[in-house]
């Protein structure tokens, strides 16, 4: 186990990666954190301020200094306002002087933290500062990469946590990154056992997933491939709230820090997203095919899938991403400011369709719910709304024309074979059998309806009637069994709303739906809902390939509806 | 029997007689057809005629007997030579025909029918027992023989007759005497005027059924006869116009080459042949548009067969001879494609890529000037849509139209056709079309047209290198198992394919050996004198490959839709 964490510590590459794990590491070991880094704030050079007992058994305060990887003489002593030894200078100039008064009575353990080791041509500067300045209150120490595993096998690792089994699941995961599936499926192996030990403290075996999903990220970024980890963070999200929504919930002492717990999973689950999507996908979505052939498919549908899933995500994490900024507590809302990165990510994601016209069919009905998700972002921006009305238009007349020619049209089933064979047979009987339910077509409809596509709606509507009569139209809803369900990953929970009828200028369809918000008892008493949380309901929607409820589409469509009204008047 | 192959004397009356007797008077008959010359084969018909005359055994029925098939050249000659020999009564001939052919009794094949008319030379009164059997109602091909012979002897009694029989209500006499009348090498004024009146006549008048048969004696007669107006008046008097029609107008043209028409009657020929029907003759039209192209008609040619193909009844792939002649020559083949790309009807567009199906090659330095087609920029631009859309398969040929339409079309359409360039073609095929630009931009060519051409490339190079920038994603790749899945399954297919193949196949048409090691295989070849000698033939691999398009995978629902719309020169919504 030993190398794998080492090399994980050694490969962070951002010291704000190694500032938030080393909290974790120290609470692991029984200290307690009385200040972590915060963006904008002075830190007068001490990254993070904790007490604990020493191995001398006597309490102290410990200032760490950190820095990412090896310690080089230009990091030691450098230009770079990210050098050390003046960090180390703020510490006893200014820091010292500050100290809380419950810590002033403590001795001092100032802790120079490194991701890897000093290198040799400036160790003596550095072991020369710290006798220098060691006195009878203030003594000094090096963590190195070495130091910081010890501390996480004998901490957070310890075999009373992770046992040896679970160790070697989690180096095998890591090893294996490359191939997401096998990687996945051991590290659910680890996900399931730890949290299922409920002898342990729900906070340690938060923290014990927190760091193992830390180190599986680092070697998958390392391997260039991100998928394991980002469907491990996806998973351990929702599993995290549906173990802590109570505890934060719950008027407790202990609230703060289940809320600091899920809130550090979110960060990390955001900070893969970053790497693969804000960083790796996102520049390119406006590039014609540029994500198309970025695929390594021989297959049609392995194109379309991997695109449709890449725009789910996506917004899921951009609907994360608004609601941490904007605090929109009770749903998606239309938003008329967005920090310019925020804003950026949403005209690249409505680019994308238009990029990968592979995107104007999808291959199964499952895919709606990565639309859904992609044109509740979308709606949100009022700049992004005239793109994604062409993108509806685009969908309804590719996927009907496909339809009415038995090409590839979107089916119900989302078994991979069955796709790599469709359309097996280029008949009614087929096509009919194959196309029995929908939650796309209305969902079509109703986004439609809400951005004034009148002739759109139009069209739908003629198509249901005049082709889609065997087919039910359908949106979720939550049900009674949903809170409990969908936080253990169980797609087959809350109720189907069937029957729908699109209807002349949408009307029966959207009546339906707004009766159903109405008179739903479920969606209200949802944790996500009473905690404000509704990205974390739309993104265990995503993981489940459960559809956003029209809850949470419904008021902003209102609010769309009435911005059009409003352009009209004006014009 | 093959002792006897050496020796011509073995084909004599008792030779004969044992072949007949034993049953191998077919390989009797085939090795005197080989063995004998002409003066020997000559004497063997005597003695063979004596035999048949005497009746003593029946050779009719020996030679049926010994031929498990139908009745070889060696045979058919033999009896076709006997019967200006025979003595018997035309109806014993006919029965005897047909006991040794197992055909049918009123149409004897054309060796025997050449054989009934030297019968018929050999007495006249033979016309007369013609003329019973055919009252009695037994009329058929003989009776062809049976006037052709008489209207040489004697025409002044025969003219008249045939005339009165094209007009009577007996369909087998009628058509006989048309056939007659039509091939009768004419020495009267007065018996052309007749003749001449007589089937135009049967041309208007007789059911439409039966009108192919009088046109074509008409149209024969018009050309062996010193009379121009023939010919016109037989196209003129056309009615209805069927299948057979149209045939016996394709035959015209070919036995012509057309030349024999004049303007206004060959364009009426070809009016008729342009509203073919599904039971026409096409092979027919394929060697009559072929010997218009050999004729160096190429207009008249290419008008008729465009105007068929327009039609929709028939698609070019039936004109195979025409489509090979097409191809041999580079302005008729770029005449074809650029007025087929043209003209807006779907399925003179469809026959361009039937076109290239065999010879896509040969469009590679296609060059089409559109000057004459005087395109307006709503033309030029389906025209470009049309290439794209339906030579989607054959990239370099489909960049070759759209250049050709940017150098000899409207200015106007330029920025459409450069669109057309670069999305589909280059998006689609990053090699092959883009070579064909470059060579553009590197030869003589005009600026405008070599400016279009760098914007292009200059617009595919950002594409390519903003793909190029992203490579291959691994979190896109599919699952371990699923690929497994989808490898499985186009193993399964190839299987098949591979399977499937051999049927029908060329490789079929020879003999075929596993060779299971080696790179070169033994044989031994028999020479002439039956002797062997050792050959050693090496293996050879032949490979080929093709660019794929790319959105084949990225986009294959759209890519689809492009053709389709492109084929019609629409434009994508």
């Amino acid at each position: 186990m030993n190398p794998i964490i080492k090399e994980f510590f050694s490969n962070l590459k951002e010291r704000d990666e190694l500032d938030a794990i080393v909290p974790e590491v120290l609470t692991a070991m029984g200290y307690e954190v009385v200040s972590r880094p915060m963006v904008g704030t002075r830190q007068y050079g001490a990254d993070v301020v904790a007490t604990g007992i020493d191995e001398d058994g006597s309490k102290k305060l410990f200032l760490f200094s950190i820095k990412r990887g090896d310690l080089s003489r230009s990091e030691w002593n450098g230009a770079s306002d990210q050098a050390l030894r003046p960090s180390l200078d703020e510490i006893r100039d200014a820091y010292l002087s500050g100290i809380a008064p419950e810590h002033r009575e403590l001795p001092v353990v100032i802790v120079i933290t490194l991701g890897g080791v000093i290198m040799e041509n400036v160790q003596r500067q550095v072991h020369g500062y710290m006798s220098d300045n060691t006195t009878q209150l203030i003594e000094y120490r090096i963590w190195s990469g070495d130091t910081l595993t010890q501390k996480v096998l004998d901490g957070a690792f310890r075999e009373e946590v992770l046992s040896a089994e679970l160790r070697h699941s989690l180096r095998k995961a890591s090893a294996m990154v490359e191939q997401p599936d096998m990687s996945m499926r051991l590290f659910t192996q680890i996900i399931d056992t730890v949290l299922g030990d409920e002898d342990e403290d729900l906070l340690v075996r938060i923290r014990v997933l927190y760091l193992a999903l830390w180190v599986l990220f680092v070697w998958a970024r390392e391997a260039g491939n991100l998928e394991a980890p980002y469907r491990a963070s996806e998973l351990l999200t929702i599993r995290c709230w549906g173990l802590l929504h109570g505890e934060i919930e719950a008027d407790s002492g202990t609230k703060q820090a289940y809320s600091h717990a899920f809130f550090e999973m979110v960060q990390l689950h955001l900070r893969i997203w970053d790497q693969l999507y804000a960083e790796k996908i996102l520049p390119h979505c406006g590039s014609k095919h540029a994500l198309s052939l970025a695929v390594p498919a021989r297959e049609s549908v392995d194109v379309n899938t991997a695109l449709f899933t890449t725009a789910g995500r996506i917004a899921s994490g951009l609907l994360w991403k608004i609601w941490m900024h904007s605090n929109l507590d009770e749903g998606p809302r239309q938003l008329d400011e967005l920090p310019a990165d925020l804003h950026d990510a949403v005209v690249k994601l409505a680019e994308m369709p238009h990029a990968n016209p592979t995107m104007f069919v999808p291959a199964s009905e499952d895919q709606a719910v990565d639309i859904s998700l992609v044109l509740l972002v979308l709606c949100m921006v009022p700049d992004t709304r005239e793109s994604t009305a062409a993108w509806l238009w685009q969908m309804a007349n590719s996927s009907i024309l496909a339809f009415k020619h038995h090409l590839r049209y979107p089916i119900t089933s989302s078994d991979y074979t069955v796709h790599l064979r469709h359309p097996a047979d280029r008949d009614e009987n087929y096509r009919t059998a194959n196309t029995q339910g929908s939650m796309f077509w209305p969902l079509l409809a109703m986004v439609a309806h809400g951005l004034g596509q009148d002739d759109l709606v139009e069209m739908l509507r003629k198509f249901q009637v005049e082709y889609m009569t065997h087919c039910t139209f359908q949106a979720w809803v939550p049900n009674s069994g949903t809170d409990q369900k969908m936080w253990n990953p169980d797609p087959r929970n809350g109720s189907s709303v069937g029957g729908l009828t699109i209807g002349a200028q949408a009307e029966p369809l959207m009546e339906v739906l707004n009766q159903e918000v109405d008179e739903n008892p479920h969606f209200k008493t949802l944790s996500t809902t009473r905690l404000g949380h509704w990205p974390m309901l739309l993104h265990a929607c995503r993981y489940n390939r459960l559809p956003p409820p029209p809850q949470v589409w419904m008021p902003l469509i209102s609010q769309m509806l009435g911005s059009a009204k409003s352009e009209q008047s004006e014009q | 029997m093959n002792n006897k192959k050496s020796d011509p004397g073995s084909f004599d009356r008792d030779g004969l007689i044992h072949a007949a007797q034993s049953g191998e008077l077919r390989a009797y008959l085939d090795d005197a057809n080989t063995v004998l010359d002409r003066d020997d084969w000559d004497v063997f018909v005597s003695v063979s005629a004596t035999l048949w005359n005497e009746r003593m055994h029946n050779l009719p029925q020996a030679i049926k007997e010994s031929s498990d098939s139908r009745l070889r050249h060696s045979g058919r000659r033999w009896i076709a030579d006997i019967i200006p020999l025979v003595r018997s009564k035309l109806p014993v001939i006919l029965e005897d025909i047909a006991l040794a052919t197992g055909g049918d009794l009123s149409d004897p094949d054309y060796p025997f029918s050449e054989g009934l008319s030297k019968w018929f030379e050999g007495d006249e009164n033979r016309f007369d027992e013609a003329l019973h059997l055919a009252d009695q109602g037994v009329s058929g091909t003989y009776l062809n023989a049976a006037f052709t012979v008489s209207l040489r002897k004697r025409p002044d009694f025969v003219v008249p007759l045939l005339v009165e029989m094209v007009q009577s209500s007996d369909n087998n006499c009628k058509l006989q005497a048309v056939f007659s009348l039509g091939r009768y090498d004419v020495q009267s004024d007065s018996h052309l005027a007749l003749i001449a009146e007589t089937l135009v006549e049967a041309i208007s008048l007789w059911p439409v059924e039966d009108v192919s048969k009088a046109l074509e004696a008409a149209l024969h007669f018009g050309r062996i006869v010193p009379d121009d107006t023939i010919v016109a008046r037989a196209i003129g008097a056309l009615g209805e116009v069927t299948p057979e029609i149209r045939a016996a107008l394709a035959h015209a043209i070919l036995d012509t080459g057309g030349r024999k028409f004049g303007e206004e009657e060959l364009a009426s020929v070809l009016t008729h042949l342009a509203q073919p029907e599904s039971g026409d003759r096409f092979e027919l039209y394929d060697m009559v548009i072929y010997t218009l192209l050999e004729d160096n008609q190429s207009d008249v040619a290419v008008d008729l067969l465009t105007s068929m193909l327009r039609t929709g009844v028939v698609k070019l792939g039936v004109f195979d001879s025409t489509m090979h002649k097409v191809r041999s020559d580079t302005d008729v083949f770029a005449n074809c494609i650029g007025r087929w790309l043209t003209e807006d009807a779907d399925h003179l567009s469809s026959a361009v890529s039937d076109l290239l199906m065999n010879g896509a090659s040969d469009a590679e330095q296609l060059s089409i000037d559109f000057r004459p087609f005087q395109l307006s920029t709503a033309q030029t631009i389906a025209a470009g849509r049309r290439a794209v859309g339906q030579l989607m398969v054959w990239p370099k040929a489909a960049m070759n139209v759209l250049i050709s339409l940017v150098r000899t079309g409207p200015q106007a359409a330029h920025s459409e056709l450069e669109a057309l360039m670069f999305d589909p073609l280059l998006t689609n095929y990053w090699q092959s079309p883009r070579e064909l630009l470059e060579a553009t931009r590197n030869n003589d060519e005009p600026a405008f047209l070599t400016e279009t051409v760098d914007r292009v490339l200059d617009r595919h190079d950002d594409y390519c290198a903003a793909i190029e920038t992203v490579g291959f994603i691994p979190e896109f790749r599919q699952s371990e198992a699923n690929r497994f899945y989808a490898a499985l399954l186009r193993h399964e297919e190839q299987e098949a394919i591979y399977k499937s193949a051999p049927k029908g196949a060329l490789a079929d048409l020879f003999p075929t050996s596993l060779m299971l090691f080696g790179d070169s295989s033994v044989y031994r070849m028999h020479t002439g004198d039956g002797e062997t000698v050792r050959q050693e033939a090496a293996l050879s691999t032949f490979e080929t490959s093709q660019e794929i398009p790319r959105m084949e995978i990225a986009d294959p629902t759209r890519s689809w839709l492009q053709r389709v719309l492109y084929s019609q020169g629409k434009k994508l919504p």
